[in-house]
């Protein structure tokens, strides 16, 4: 949690010294307005977001997320975590929250990684928009070759990084509680 | 993000009224766990809103259009893949950006691998992966989804470069 802080604050700061850097006082302060403006802009839908998040652990108990999400069930956890990623509307501040009370609830970092890339590529909310802006067959094209990419992160994870569930922050910070 | 608002509002009034009609106090633990959880996460998000506004500063999209010009092949698909990430928009600002790229003569390969990689990459999403997922994770997933851009913008240049 602290370690997060600090390259988060780390990384304001690097941004922070290249827009003064390439714009002055001037450029900066229109960043962190644009910055201010953005979080009041979506406050209503993170309170909404962690409404639903609080909602969730409440009314769905860990092992119904866990079964599921398939705990440790490799492909079926990643396949169920792709298809969430795809389905559940909303940006970042969004889905990252409720990953958050997923991870809580025990569901692995494989099915997580396979619901944060399906929601990067197969967003169904937005792809009406890419079709809609570039074109239907650049659309379907694209689409198409990055179709196995969800399953394939989540499957990666399994294989490899079998203990990076235990790393999230949500399952870390839930373990500081505990103590 | 009207559409999104409303379909979040109902989702959680439908939850809301689940959580009510089990009859043991479990809405107003539901929305106080989510207010806890809200509070805690607060200085995080605070910090990566600060961090996506700069963002906004400090690499104004148009940049990449410049960038690309009329690319296409092989050094295109390159190209596209590295760039993407470098676009800190949401899709509303992005997808024009993409579409002028295209129009500007580009080809399907890069365009393909500029969407791929704006997608899984875009430092616009990093600060709020990092303020929750934690660093960690953040640095798995960049590890694992780095080479889908330009595998994708290839897939595409090979198969399908012929039909547009």
């Amino acid at each position: 949690m602290k370690r997060t802080m600090f390259i988060m604050s780390l990384a304001v700061v690097g941004l922070a010294i290249s827009a003064w850097y390439q714009g002055g006082m001037d450029l900066l302060g229109t960043g962190v307005m644009a910055g201010i403006l953005m979080f009041i802009d979506v406050l209503p839908m993170l309170i909404a977001a962690f409404a639903v998040s609080g909602l969730v652990q409440v009314l769905i108990n860990p092992q119904m997320i866990n079964n599921f999400l398939g705990e440790g069930k490799g492909l079926k956890g990643v396949t169920l975590g792709a298809v969430a990623g795809s389905v559940i509307p909303g940006g970042p501040y969004v889905y990252y929250p409720l990953s958050a009370s997923f991870a809580t609830a025990g569901v692995q970092a494989s099915t997580l990684m396979a619901f944060v890339v399906s929601k990067s590529l197969w967003d169904l909310a937005r792809i009406p928009m890419e079709v809609a802006i570039i074109g239907f067959t650049p659309a379907m094209i694209r689409l198409l070759v990055t179709l196995p990419f969800p399953i394939l992160a989540g499957l990666l994870v399994y294989w490899f990084y079998p203990g990076l569930t235990r790393q999230m922050l949500p399952v870390q910070k839930m373990e500081e509680d505990k103590q | 993000m009207t559409t999104t608002i409303l379909i979040l509002a109902a989702l959680a009034l439908a939850l809301f009224i689940a959580a009510l009609r089990r009859k043991d106090g479990s809405h107003t633990e539901g929305l106080a766990s989510g207010a806890k959880l809200f509070y805690s996460y607060l200085p995080l998000l605070l910090l990566a809103f600060l961090a996506a506004g700069l963002l906004q500063v400090a690499l104004p999209p148009e940049l990449i259009s410049g960038w690309l010009g009329a690319e296409a092949g092989w050094r295109g698909i390159l190209i596209g893949s590295f760039s993407g990430m470098l676009v800190a928009a949401g899709p509303y600002v992005s997808f024009p950006i993409f579409a002028s790229i295209m129009q500007g003569g580009a080809g399907i390969g890069t365009v393909v691998a500029l969407v791929t990689s704006w997608s899984l990459l875009t430092f616009s999403k990093l600060p709020f992966e990092l303020a929750v997922l934690g660093p960690k994770f953040t640095v798995v997933r960049i590890t694992i989804v780095i080479l889908m851009p330009p595998i994708a913008g290839f897939l595409a240049h090979i198969f399908f470069a012929g039909i547009l």
